[in-house]
């Protein structure tokens, strides 16, 4: 097998609060190949978002690390572009000005990144809305100018929270399986977490399931759904397989931690 | 934890040395202006000492006018305030007017209620009651207007009576914002009244300050502001206690005015 | 709809106040009609040494306390944002500023600053900085964490942060700060003026009242209503735009 394109390895997470120490990820490891999509499931109060911060390099690990292309992630930096799960589109500009905002902070001649920009947005469907603010778009919508605005700058690796997260279940399937078409196109690799099990299993070809506080990796789990998906592929029997055995495992978990479901249930409810 | 009240401690301290600097920098505004021109902090204070007796009766007829004008305008203005705020057609056709009232100086309308009133206690009562009252009635329009739909949903469904509704969701989800707009009203109305007195009165603490202002003796009019600001601050402070149990209560909803 | 019924009120109290005071319904040495009062106000602006004088004093009182207030304000707004104990200090006082009867040290403004213009201007000043000041905080305080983290996900230099992310998401809380900094400063100045100044349209309204010139004092007052509400539209139509994108 090739170098893997981000290795992850021995990771774990502790936070002091209130003197007591709490293990919010534990021996955490997992690899992604270039051009792989790898979701990341668990129970709520899993650290989700904990995870997601420090493989962009918004957090760091208290033990463990995080490496691209052999190189350890210390910081935020241009190989890795981030999705976030709430609404981030900056509503002072307009959608073209939101998708080139990265390609401009970066220093890109204007007529180079107004092009890049004009591509993308078109990719992701949002033609003929260029000179849109936010506020008139639908949440839906919204969401894909931040993917957008993170594809464009070409990132190694995409990291999404849950970006459809406050939609409803079918239009987070059907942008689900636009996402699918984009990634395809811009061969993006990418590294989204979800405590959808439809989202990840339509999307994923692999699927790392976390277990309950503290957040370990519990199942790896290959799809073995063909390529190109769609949201139709939401019928196959491959389909109701994977998610029979993401079912199964979360289940478990849940069982077993009920008493653990806390704060970070609360912070996604709120969304 | 241990942290953060620590933390706190260095907060309230902060707090308690703002006014020490504020005398510090008084006192250095006074040692450089010299004698004619400032009076020192220590030099007020004295003279409000001494002249306690005298100024009785201005401070008492000022303090009652105040008092007066802001149960006036506070429940002139909450009453309007609250039944505008019933609808919401009303309150969006009446707010901008509202708020151009709000943002004219109002002292320059004063002279008219000389011309009807001439210079009675009457004039200055509607005059603070005039310069106080917008405040109040937009925030209590304003929070009337945006009470959650879904308390009024609740208040259907257990068919309560206007009155009920009134008493038991209304005033109490607009309550928080209220005492804000009193605040605001209070200030506004003690601020009216002091220019009403300034500019033409045989009475009150402004009249006091004017008549100082053309003796020039600073360490009177400091000490006529001492207990102006001492009045002012001790009702806003009233009013802070009030709002802060409200916002624990039932958490913070803000309207934009100030 | 609204504008309609708000042009129509208005006109209606016009139209019913020019009535009552032609018919002599209100007593005709404290009112005067409406269209008197507008006549009185083009003659007053027609007096050229009314013009330098007085409109001229206090436009320019006004521009320099309103931009001083944003400029200060903004900066103090700044320090109480980056900084939690100055925050956490001054926040219960600047709610106690408006308290402060500024006009009653205008005679000591004068020892500091000397005669002329500069005393009134720092009232309006000190009455319109808290707005700014709180705004700013406000606005820079509750920008939403994930815009923050967008930029810095982004490697922006905290200059870059600055002027692409948090100055353009705490713009709609500084303008409403520098709305009403624009109301506070023309109320402060024209107060003063009014009170204890010789000069500006505050003082003609003054002069004019002990004098017993009605018209005169109705024409300045006119004028100084159709200004502070001409800054207060011209503003809040900016500010409705800013908002309706930020929202």
């Amino acid at each position: 097998m090739a170098e893997p394109l981000m290795k992850v390895e021995n990771l774990t997470k502790v936070y002091n609060s209130d003197a007591k120490e709490v293990v919010a990820l534990k021996n955490i490891e997992f690899t992604v190949q270039k051009g792989e999509f790898i979701s990341i499931v668990g129970p709520s109060g899993c650290g989700k978002t904990t995870l997601l911060e420090i493989l962009s390099g918004l957090r760091l690990p208290t033990t463990g690390s995080v490496k691209i292309k052999g190189k350890a992630v210390t910081g935020p930096q241009r190989s890795i572009g981030i999705v976030f799960q709430e609404e981030s589109t900056f509503p002072w500009r307009t959608v073209l000005e939101n998708v080139e905002f990265g390609l401009q902070m970066q220093g890109m001649p204007k007529a180079e990144y107004r092009d890049k920009a004009h591509k993308m947005v078109e990719l992701v469907g949002l033609k003929g809305f260029e000179n849109s603010y936010p506020f008139e778009l639908s949440g839906g919508m919204r969401q894909r100018v931040a993917i957008a605005r993170t594809l464009v700058t070409q990132p190694e690796i995409v990291v999404m929270d849950e970006p459809f997260g406050a939609l409803d279940e079918q239009t987070r399937l059907i942008l689900g399986g636009e996402l699918l078409k984009i990634v395809e196109q811009t061969k993006a690799t990418v590294v989204l977490v979800t405590h959808s099990i439809q989202e990840a299993a339509l999307l994923s070809d692999k699927i790392v399931v976390l277990s309950a506080r503290p957040g370990k990796v519990k199942y790896l789990i290959k799809s073995t759904l063909p390529k190109p998906r769609d949201a139709t592929a939401l019928t196959t029997p491959e389909f109701a397989e994977i998610t029979q055995k993401l079912w199964s495992s979360l289940e478990e978990e849940s069982l077993t931690k009920r008493h653990d479901v806390d704060n970070d249930s609360s912070r996604v409810v709120g969304q | 934890m241990k942290i953060k009240t620590s933390q706190q401690k260095w907060y309230a301290f902060g707090r308690y040395m703002v006014p020490v600097a504020i005398i510090i920098l008084w006192e250095i505004i006074y040692l450089m202006l010299g004698e004619p021109a400032m009076a020192s902090p220590w030099q007020s204070v004295v003279e409000l000492k001494e002249n306690a007796n005298r100024w009785l009766g201005d401070m008492g007829n000022t303090v009652f006018t105040l008092l007066i004008s802001f149960i006036i305008a506070s429940i002139s203005g909450v009453i309007l305030g609250f039944f505008i705020g019933l609808s919401a057609f009303w309150t969006k056709t009446l707010s901008p007017l509202l708020l151009g009232l709000y943002s004219i100086p109002k002292v320059t309308l004063y002279p008219i209620f000389l011309l009807i009133f001439g210079l009675t206690l009457q004039g200055r009562v509607a005059f603070s009651v005039f310069h106080g009252i917008f405040p109040i009635m937009i925030i209590c329009m304003e929070a009337t207007r945006t009470v959650p739909d879904i308390y009024l949903k609740l208040a259907k469904s257990y068919r309560m009576s206007f009155m009920q509704k009134a008493r038991q969701i209304l005033i109490p989800a607009i309550m928080p914002q209220l005492v804000v707009g009193l605040r605001m009203s209070f200030s506004l109305c003690f601020l009216g009244l002091i220019l009403a007195e300034m500019f033409a009165s045989y009475e009150g603490l402004g009249h006091r300050l004017v008549h100082y202002m053309s003796l020039n003796q600073p360490s009177s009019i400091l000490a006529i502001i001492i207990f102006i600001v001492f009045i002012a601050f001790f009702f806003t402070f009233l009013f802070l206690i009030w709002q802060e149990k409200n916002e624990q209560k039932i958490g913070k909803r803000q309207i934009n005015l100030s | 709809m609204h504008r309609l019924i708000q042009t129509l009120i208005v006109v209606c109290l016009l139209v019913l106040y020019e009535l009552a005071t032609r018919m002599n319904w209100l007593d005709s040495f404290t009112f005067i009609p409406f269209s008197t009062m507008f006549v009185n106000m083009i003659e007053n602006l027609t007096d050229p040494e009314y013009v330098t004088n007085h409109f001229g004093v206090t436009a320019l009182e006004i521009l320099a306390s309103f931009m001083g207030a944003i400029i200060f304000g903004i900066i103090f707004g700044i320090i109480l944002w980056r900084s939690d104990f100055a925050h956490h200090v001054l926040q219960p006082y600047l709610m106690l500023f408006y308290a402060i009867p500024f006009f009653a040290l205008y005679p000591i403004f004068i020892s500091i600053f000397g005669i002329g213009p500069l005393p009134v201007i720092m009232i309006g000043l000190f009455f319109a900085l808290p707005a700014v000041i709180t705004n700013t905080a406000i606005g820079f305080r509750e920008i939403r964490k994930v815009l923050v983290k967008v930029g810095q996900s982004c490697n922006l230099s905290f200059r870059q942060m600055i002027v692409h992310i948090y100055f353009p998401a705490a713009w709609p809380f500084i303008f409403t700060g520098i709305k009403l900094a624009a109301a506070y400063s023309i109320i402060g100045v024209i107060a003063t003026e009014f009170i204890l100044s010789a000069r500006g349209l505050g003082y003609t309204i003054s002069y004019a009242y002990n004098n017993f010139d009605i018209n005169g004092m109705y024409g300045s007052v006119l004028l100084v209503i159709m200004i502070a509400l001409t800054v207060n539209i011209v503003l809040g139509f900016i500010e409705a735009r800013a908002y309706r994108k930020n929202s």
